[in-house]
Parts: structure tokens; C-alpha cells; sequence
């Protein structure tokens, strides 16, 4: 994958708020700590968006995405007290990371109950997908972004919950290796490692098919 | 040649899997679905209220180590019974009374209480395979005294 033919960055935007949203969000987090139900609610209103669309990269199905912004959002409201507003560090990036490792969770989850998942693709599934490729759900050809979206399900339950989140991070937020480790809380040699097998793991499975 | 392609192909499937990850993702359309849902706060206060009742003990030594017994216990207890049958079942295949020939096998012509098999080169070795039976000597004997007849 090289850098030069990637295309612009258009999701990092979602981990990485303006200065004034930043002291916006400590205010709110202070008052929300010290018992503000009001408080508490705007931090709500002022994050779902952000962290459904972080579940949207893993999950398409509704009820997944609900899901995982209630979980991540009752883990966000338990650690508010321990919550520290650093020089560095900024309160999307925390609640990011924590929405992450729920979407983690739930994928590991989902690969303990195989019943969620139907992997098998038929000749034709494969016929279906050599001709045509995959469509992005911006693309207004329903039906083809319906079937593209059922076989890229069922190829992405064949990986790993580990590649799964990282090829997500490298592929679609085009993180870099150190902003990974960051929001993983793995070291960068784990996340270098993690990649190489994620991308050779996501070879093979594609090349079945292509 | 090969390792062009190898890169190419490669290339290729790098490209397919990043057009698979961005099809997999939820739409926006899906994600406002998703938030529209009226009892999404409700269901997240409920739960911040039902972990507010019921805190989360601190997970003590004390408590793990009990845990640890609880589990652990029957578990080993199991592998001792399989272990005992194991053992039983073994040896019971292997008792010295299903080894040794039964009476019908034996030659009653010869009294149990035979005499020892005179020493051979054959029989000096431990080989069972190799040990000249009594059988096999009465015979050769019988065999030579009927020639002389």
C-alpha cells in the first residue's frame, strides 16, 4: 500500500476536535463530574454522532450500532472521574478510544457466537464479485451496494477481531502506526507486527475470490 | 519476472481490501438510524443507574483464589476419576489371568510341573519367539525313533 496513491483523509477529522470544542468538552466533563445531569446530557448530544459513526466502520447492522454507543457511552460516563484534561491529549480522542475498544469487544464477541456470522459465499457470491469488485455505500446503485456490502461482511467475518480493528484503522481512518499504538495502548512493534499480519491475512482471504 | 507480479497482485488485493472495508461500513443514513432511536439516552441512563446500585467490587486476592478453588477443584477431581477408570480399565485388560493360555490350550499330555527345557544356544536368549518349546522336541524325538523303526 503505498502512501502516494491513497486518497484524501476524510475520517481523521473524527478523532481530532477544534481547540474551542476541546475547553467546551472540559467544561462539560467538570460539571458532568460534579453531578450535572445537563452537563451530562450535551456531552451526549455532542458525541453520539461520532461515536456511532466509529461503530459504523465495524457494524452496519442498526442494532449493533446502538449497541455499541450504549456501551461505550456508560463506559465513557463511569470514567468521567478519571478523566484528566492533558495539554496533548483531548476529550474526543479518550471517548475514541474507548468507543474503539468496544467495537473490539463486540467483534470478539460476535467470533465467540459463529451463529452471528454466515461466511459461506457461493459460485455465483464469487462469480459476483470478480466482475463487479466492492461498491461504496456512497454510490447510488442500491442493489449493488447491498450484495457488495452482504460479501464484504461475510469476508470480514473470516479475519481475526485483532486484523479486523487494525486494517480498519490503517485502511479507513489512515491512521499511522504510532496513532494506532496510541489508541490501542499497544506498543508501536505490536501494531507493526499486528498490520503485517492483518494485510497478508486479508490477501489470502481476497485472493480466493479475485 | 515473478516478483513484479508478486507486487502487482499484491497491489491488487490491497486496493480490493480497502474498497472491502469502506463497503462493509454503515452508511450515514444507517447511523442516524441508528441515533434516532427515542430511548438511546433512557437505555444508557438506566444502565449508568443500575451500575450506580450494584458498584463493581474491587477484585481482592482473596476473592480470585476462591474463584480459582471453585473451578479448579471439580475440574481436577474429574481428571482424577478419568484417571482412576483409565488406570482400572488398563489393567484389568492386561491381568496376568487373561495373558496366561487356558487349560484347553495347554498340551495335557505334560505335566504341568514340567522339567526345564534343556539348554540351547536358542533358548539361552530371552526371546520368547526364540525359545525351543517342549513341544517341538518331543516331537523331533518321536519323529527320529519312528525313522529308526
Amino acid at each position: 500500500m503505498q502512501e502516494s496513491k491513497r486518497e484524501p483523509n476524510l475520517t481523521t477529522s473524527e478523532l481530532s476536535p477544534r481547540a474551542t470544542d476541546k475547553a467546551l468538552d472540559d467544561a462539560l466533563v467538570r460539571r458532568a463530574c460534579a453531578g450535572d445531569d445537563v452537563a451530562f446530557a450535551e456531552l451526549f448530544e455532542r458525541h453520539k454522532k461520532r461515536l456511532a459513526q466509529v461503530a459504523g466502520h465495524y457494524f452496519n447492522r442498526r442494532e449493533k450500532i446502538e449497541d455499541v454507543v450504549q456501551e461505550a457511552f456508560t463506559k465513557i460516563f463511569l470514567a468521567l472521574p478519571a478523566y484528566a484534561p492533558q495539554p496533548g491529549a483531548s476529550f474526543v480522542a479518550w471517548i475514541s478510544r474507548i468507543a474503539i475498544n468496544c467495537c473490539y469487544d463486540e467483534l470478539r464477541r460476535v467470533v465467540r457466537r459463529p451463529e452471528d456470522t454466515l461466511s459461506n459465499i457461493n459460485p455465483e457470491e464469487a462469480e459476483w464479485l470478480n466482475a463487479q469488485g466492492f461498491v461504496d455505500q456512497s454510490r447510488s446503485d442500491v442493489e449493488a451496494s447491498v450484495i457488495s456490502r452482504d460479501l464484504a461482511n461475510k469476508l470480514l467475518a473470516r479475519l481475526k477481531p485483532e486484523d479486523r480493528l487494525i486494517l480498519t484503522l490503517m485502511e479507513v481512518y489512515e491512521l499511522t502506526m504510532v496513532e494506532i499504538a496510541d489508541l490501542t495502548q499497544w506498543s508501536v512493534a505490536k501494531v507493526k507486527v499486528r498490520a503485517h499480519r492483518a494485510r497478508r491475512a486479508l490477501r489470502r482471504v481476497l485472493g480466493e475470490f479475485i | 519476472m515473478t516478483k513484479p507480479t508478486r507486487e502487482n497482485r499484491n497491489h491488487q488485493l490491497d486496493q480490493a481490501g480497502r474498497q472491502l472495508l469502506r463497503a462493509a461500513r454503515a452508511s450515514d443514513a444507517e447511523v442516524d438510524a441508528a441515533l434516532a432511536s427515542p430511548f438511546l439516552y433512557a437505555r444508557i441512563r438506566a444502565r449508568l443507574g443500575e451500575a450506580n446500585r450494584n458498584p463493581a467490587q474491587p477484585f481482592s486476592p482473596g476473592a480470585l483464589l476462591a474463584l480459582v478453588f471453585r473451578r479448579a477443584i471439580p475440574l481436577l477431581m474429574l481428571v482424577a476419576l478419568l484417571a482412576v477408570g483409565a488406570y482400572q480399565f488398563i489393567g484389568k485388560a492386561r491381568s496376568p489371568q487373561s495373558l496366561q493360555p487356558s487349560l484347553a490350550d495347554q498340551n495335557i499330555l505334560l505335566p504341568i510341573s514340567e522339567p526345564k527345557a534343556p539348554v540351547t544356544a536358542c533358548s539361552i536368549t530371552s526371546r520368547s519367539e526364540c525359545v525351543v518349546s517342549t513341544d517341538d522336541v518331543v516331537a523331533l524325538l518321536v519323529n527320529a525313533k519312528e525313522r529308526q523303526k
